[in-house]
């Protein structure tokens, strides 16, 4: 319950002490009723919910070059935008890569065997996106979300020390729980 | 200091109850054979609560005008006009709403008062109508992980916006001193249109106030009010 509405509780309460025997059963319903009201519409859609639509990461997912139908995990894969220190790295055969908001390309290094002790291994392969930028607003507590629209002709570019190819699934990212690149390697 | 006025409120708001009620126990004659001619006037006020926003909410500027004039024993003619900036800030964004409204309707007395007292305890509606422009000054986008920054953008400004609304109206009015009187009011409103825009939408209504994603809106204020008394029945 929010503090705004408590001052109508108090006058409530004050007019029912009060007016006991002269208030009218209805009067007391209408008062009610509005207090009620005030209380649902209380602050209900302030906090912007897990549900709510959010700005998406495009997912890339990993299959067998030979067999393109068998997913395939990669060993130790991580990925970095150069110039930033933080690496995100790879969940099972699964990748989600977030796009830059403020840019219409974002260039990713995807790092094969990063994470072992062995320095000498590790693969590197650019993966570049190129995007359309489109603000959804989404509401008082959210605010706004970006979509993007992956360019027909050169949406996703790709080096090819380790990958072999690449498949776009679904060119939107907008909706969550959606792969939309396919890796082979 | 938010706190204080409000509390403030509370405490002129119960002291505007008891007034009405201090004499009861004392006067002994039986009103019924008595006939006690009432006043009928233009009543003309400011609401306390916008008033006092001005100096507690930031970049708060606003005020509203109320009046209302007795047609019948019980009923009123009220109407309430207004001008309001409210600006607005979350996490994702800011923005100023500026406008005025127009509020027309009636209040119905409930209350029989005793002798010559002119107290009110009053349901009623009005129609009501504002237009206002929305001043999106900033909003920020955020990523779907904290590994690139929120981005922020400058947004623009929506004018020629209005909007209709209903409004249930439940209050009371207690005269303080001869002619002079305290109200509070508590409102339940139920938007009827506004002006769609593209991309975003109506954060706030001057006179409706804050709008959820529903119909649904809540309003209340505290008067003080002027009766120009004009002739007695």
């Amino acid at each position: 319950m929010c503090k705004k509405h408590l001052i109508f509780f108090e006058c409530l309460v004050f007019l029912r002490t009060e007016y006991k025997i002269k208030m009218k059963k209805t009067l007391q319903y209408i008062l009610l009723s509005i207090l009620s009201f005030g209380l649902l519409g209380c602050e209900k859609d302030d906090i912007c919910a897990e549900e709510d639509p959010k700005t998406q990461a495009v997912v890339l997912e990993f299959y067998n070059k030979d067999r393109p139908t068998e997913a395939k995990t990669p060993a130790n894969l991580v990925a970095y935008v150069t110039g930033n220190d933080l690496a995100i790295a790879a969940v099972g055969n699964k990748l989600s890569l977030p796009l830059m908001i403020d840019s219409q390309t974002t260039t990713w290094n995807l790092v094969l065997n990063a994470n072992d002790a062995n320095d000498t291994n590790d693969i590197i392969d650019q993966v570049t996106f190129n995007y359309d930028v489109i603000q959804e607003y989404v509401s008082r507590s959210c605010g706004y979300k970006a979509n993007f629209i992956l360019n027909e002709t050169n949406g996703v570019l790709t080096t090819n020390n380790w990958i072999n190819s690449i498949e776009i699934i679904n060119s939107n990212i907008v909706n969550p729980n959606e792969i939309h690149i396919k890796i082979f390697f | 200091m938010k706190y204080t006025l409000k509390y403030f409120f509370s405490f002129l708001f119960i002291v505007m109850c008891s007034n009405g009620f201090a004499q009861d126990t004392t006067e002994k004659q039986d009103p019924k054979t008595i006939k006690y001619p009432k006043k009928y006037g233009l009543r003309i006020g400011t609401d306390l609560s916008r008033l006092a926003k001005n100096f507690y909410e930031d970049k708060y500027k606003g005020f509203e005008i109320t009046a209302d004039y007795r047609i019948k024993n019980n009923l009123y003619i009220a109407a309430e006009l207004g001008l309001e900036d409210k600006y607005t800030k979350s996490d994702q964004l800011k923005q100023t709403t500026s406008g005025q409204f127009i509020k027309v309707g009636i209040d119905y007395n409930v209350h029989k008062n005793w002798l010559d007292l002119n107290n009110m305890i009053y349901v009623g509606g009005r129609i009501a109508y504002s237009n206002f422009s929305q001043n999106l000054e900033e909003y920020t986008i955020t990523n779907s992980t904290n590994y690139f920054n929120p981005n922020t953008f400058t947004g623009q400004k929506y004018s020629g916006l209005n909007a209709t609304w209903f409004e249930f109206v439940a209050g009371i009015k207690a005269e303080i001193v001869t002619n002079l009187y305290l109200g509070f009011s508590a409102r339940l409103n139920y938007n009827i249109t506004d002006s769609k825009i593209d991309n975003f939408e109506n954060l706030y209504i001057p006179g409706f106030n804050k709008k959820y994603s529903g119909n649904i809106g809540m309003g209340f204020n505290y008067t003080i009010s002027y009766l120009i008394p004009l002739y007695k029945k």
